[in-house]
């Protein structure tokens, strides 16, 4: 088990979509633990997705307990070809990557989410979630479709003060 | 002569530039209408629209801040300001990212394209990071697009112009959000 180096932008990996998952096995089993580990590795870091390590496959990892700043969350997820079945509202954040050193971009996307996805074991779950666990997954999520935070960018100000 | 000025300066950052500016604004009782503030590759850069007393002249308050100003290193100019506007909402505005390896012209052959499309830039935020592979250089630019204008078209030329250039470009709806 070990820490996998991350790629940053502008590598062409991280434009590239993601294939999804065909065997839970013991590969993704090590590529998973691998990718919690790299996550766990670098500090407030709260998801990843597996092409950020290099693989272009349909798995990402969240866990917003990994936040400095408290929020609800459900553990650990690991989740392979997860899909966004629903989704609802709007919330706008300050997001962050790996992949996208020093700098941080404020971003709109769903408020509230539910998401299917297989487990380590290959079973099918279900997971309805909000807030800011809810922002990870689909930041992650569009990792696995080509897409970095810098692509969704929605406002140059932080928005407290909204310059007219 | 203006009412309005613009006053800006610019120097090696260091605590108290500010404070010096401010003090001399406050001591003449002219009232900072508008203000930008910000670290450009450690030099501390202010821009100001400051509204001065009928009392006060351009040259009575250059004087007074050029003594503050030579102490910390701050290069200082002014220009009157013709009419300050109201504040008024922004129309239909997009925000453009870009992003790449690191190369001149970037901001110059994006803006072109945007200036021929009247496509109007309100504000721009650029950073440069630097990764194992080198230095990626990234540019947001908040615009407002001509009512009649397509996105869509703008896009896909954009598109083009940033694969000419190996840079990612990406359009979105610009939003406030609701606090």
């Amino acid at each position: 088990m070990s820490v996998l180096p991350v790629i940053t932008i502008p590598d062409p990996l991280l434009k590239r979509v993601s294939i999804d998952v065909k065997d839970t096995g013991g590969e993704v089993r090590t590529l998973a633990e691998n990718m919690r580990k790299t996550m766990l590795y670098h500090k407030s870091c709260v998801g990843i997705a597996a092409v950020q390590v290099g693989v272009l496959v349909r798995i990402i990892i969240v866990d917003v307990s990994l936040s400095e700043k408290p929020h609800r969350s459900s553990g650990v997820l690991t989740m392979i070809n997860p899909v966004i079945t629903y989704s609802s509202g709007k919330t706008s954040s300050r997001e962050g990557c790996l992949s996208v050193p020093d700098f941080i971009g404020t971003v709109t996307r769903k408020k509230k989410i539910e998401v299917e996805y297989l487990d380590l074991n290959g079973c099918k779950q279900f997971l309805k979630t909000d807030g800011f666990e809810a922002v990870c997954i689909q930041h992650e999520i569009d990792h696995l479709d080509g897409k970095v935070f810098l692509d969704r960018v929605t406002s140059l100000k932080t928005d407290v003060f909204r310059r007219m | 002569m203006s009412k309005y000025i613009s006053l800006t300066a610019i120097g090696k950052d260091r605590p108290g530039i500010v404070g010096a500016i401010t003090k001399v604004l406050y001591e003449l009782k002219c009232n900072i209408e508008d203000s930008t503030m910000t670290i450009l590759h450690g030099q501390f850069a202010m821009i100001l629209i400051v509204e001065l007393p009928l009392s006060i002249t351009l040259k009575k308050l250059s004087s007074d801040i050029s003594k503050k100003a030579k102490r910390l290193g701050l290069s200082v100019s002014y220009s009157p300001v013709a009419s300050v506007k109201k504040k008024k909402e922004k129309i239909n505005p997009y925000v453009i990212s870009v992003y790449g390896a690191d190369k001149t012209g970037i901001v110059y052959n994006i803006s072109k394209y945007l200036a021929g499309k009247k496509i109007n830039i309100t504000d721009v935020q650029t950073a440069v990071t630097n990764s194992k592979i080198g230095k990626t250089y990234i540019m947001l630019i908040e615009a407002q697009f001509p009512e009649k204008i397509s996105v869509q078209k703008v896009s896909s030329e954009l598109a083009e112009i940033s694969k000419s250039l190996g840079l990612s470009i990406s359009i979105n709806k610009a939003e406030s959000s609701e606090i």
